[in-house]
C-alpha cells in the first residue's frame, strides 16, 4: 500500500511525481521489450502502454497524454530513432492510441480491458495510416489491416490484464474518480 | 466526484466487440482478393515504383539506391530481403513472400516490396528480368 501523502506534498507535486515515475516505468518497459524475442518480427506487445493506462485510471487524462508523449520522445532518443521514419510511426500510433483511450475512458461505458484493446488497435491503425498515406504513399499497405486488428486485440488483452492487476495493487480496494 | 467500479467487463463492451467484428469481417473481405498465383513483385522506394521483378527467375538483385546496397533474393517463386543494413532487420526476419497481397516493409529505408493483385495496377506491367 502506498502512503497517501507521506511528506505533506501539494496535490500538484504528487501528480508530477507520479507522472515522472510512470514515464520512467514506460521507458523501462519500452527498452525491456526491445530485448524480448518476438514470435512474429513485427509484433510488439506495447508493454509501455501499461504506464499510459495506469496514468489514465490512477491519475487523469493529462497524465496519460504526458506519459505517452514523453515516453515516445525519450524512448526514441535512447534507441537512436529520434526523427527517423520509425519515430513518426511511433508518434502517430502512440498519439492516436492515447486519444482513443481517453475518449473511451470518459464515455464511462467501457471496461479497462476494452479501453486497452481499443488503444492497441488505434496504435496499429495510426501507424498504418501514416505508413500508407505519408511514408510509403501506397494503399496496398491496408492489406495488413486484418493482421494488425488481430495483433491489436492480442496485445490489448495482455496490456489490459497487466494494468488491471497493477491498478488493483496500487490502490488496494480501488474506485476510479473522474477529475 | 463521480465514481465507477472498475471491472474487466461492462455492458458497453458489447457495442465495441460488435463494431470490431464488423470491421474485422470487412477487412478480411477487402483483403480476400489476395492469394492467387503471382508473376511479379513490385519494389517501391519512398512511394515510387523502382522495379518490377519477375518471380519466375531465380536470382539475386542488388538495390544500389542504398549504401550499402540492399540485397533481394528470388527463389522458387518467392521473394525476400536477404541482406539489409537497417538497425533492427525486421524486413529480413519477415522472410519470403509468395502470394498476392503479401508485402515486406522496411521502415528505415522506406522500402516496400509487395506482390500486386490484378486490381492494384491498371497499367501494363513492365517486368525487369535481367
Amino acid at each position: 500500500m502506498i502512503p497517501k501523502n507521506p511528506s505533506k506534498l501539494s496535490p500538484a507535486e504528487i501528480w508530477e511525481a507520479r507522472v515522472s515515475g510512470l514515464i520512467v516505468v514506460g521507458l523501462l518497459l519500452f527498452i525491456f521489450e526491445a530485448y524480448l524475442p518476438r514470435p512474429v518480427p513485427w509484433l510488439k506487445f506495447g508493454l509501455a502502454n501499461i504506464a499510459t493506462l495506469i496514468a489514465l485510471y490512477w491519475l487523469d487524462w493529462k497524465a496519460a497524454l504526458t506519459v505517452s508523449l514523453f515516453r515516445i520522445v525519450i524512448g526514441s532518443f535512447f534507441t537512436g530513432t529520434l526523427f527517423t521514419p520509425g519515430f513518426f510511426l511511433s508518434l502517430s500510433g502512440g498519439l492516436l492510441a492515447v486519444l482513443v483511450m481517453i475518449l473511451l475512458f470518459r464515455l464511462r461505458i467501457f471496461s479497462l480491458l476494452t479501453v486497452s484493446i481499443a488503444g492497441a488497435l488505434a496504435h496499429n491503425a495510426g501507424q498504418l495510416w501514416v505508413a500508407a498515406t505519408l511514408l510509403f504513399r501506397n494503399p496496398v499497405l491496408w492489406y495488413l489491416l486484418p493482421y494488425l486488428l488481430l495483433t491489436g486485440v492480442l496485445t490489448g488483452v495482455v496490456t489490459g490484464v497487466f494494468s488491471f492487476w497493477l491498478l488493483k495493487r496500487l490502490e488496494g480496494d480501488f474506485e476510479e474518480g473522474e477529475k | 466526484m463521480h465514481t465507477q467500479k472498475r471491472t474487466l467487463f461492462r455492458p458497453g463492451d458489447l457495442l465495441f466487440w460488435g463494431l470490431l467484428l464488423t470491421l474485422g469481417y470487412y477487412a478480411q473481405w477487402v483483403s480476400s482478393a489476395s492469394g492467387s498465383t503471382p508473376a511479379i513483385a513490385v519494389v517501391e522506394i519512398a512511394g515510387t515504383v523502382k522495379y518490377q521483378i519477375d518471380l519466375n527467375l531465380d536470382r539475386i538483385y542488388s538495390l544500389d539506391e542504398f549504401d550499402p546496397p540492399v540485397e533481394v533474393t528470388v527463389a522458387n517463386r518467392q521473394i525476400r530481403i536477404s541482406r539489409n543494413d537497417c538497425p533492427q532487420r525486421i524486413c529480413q526476419q519477415m522472410g519470403a513472400i509468395s502470394r498476392t497481397g503479401q508485402m515486406i516493409v522496411c521502415v528505415p529505408h522506406k522500402l516496400l516490396i509487395y506482390i500486386p493483385s490484378q486490381h492494384d495496377s491498371e497499367e501494363p506491367v513492365q517486368v525487369i528480368t535481367g
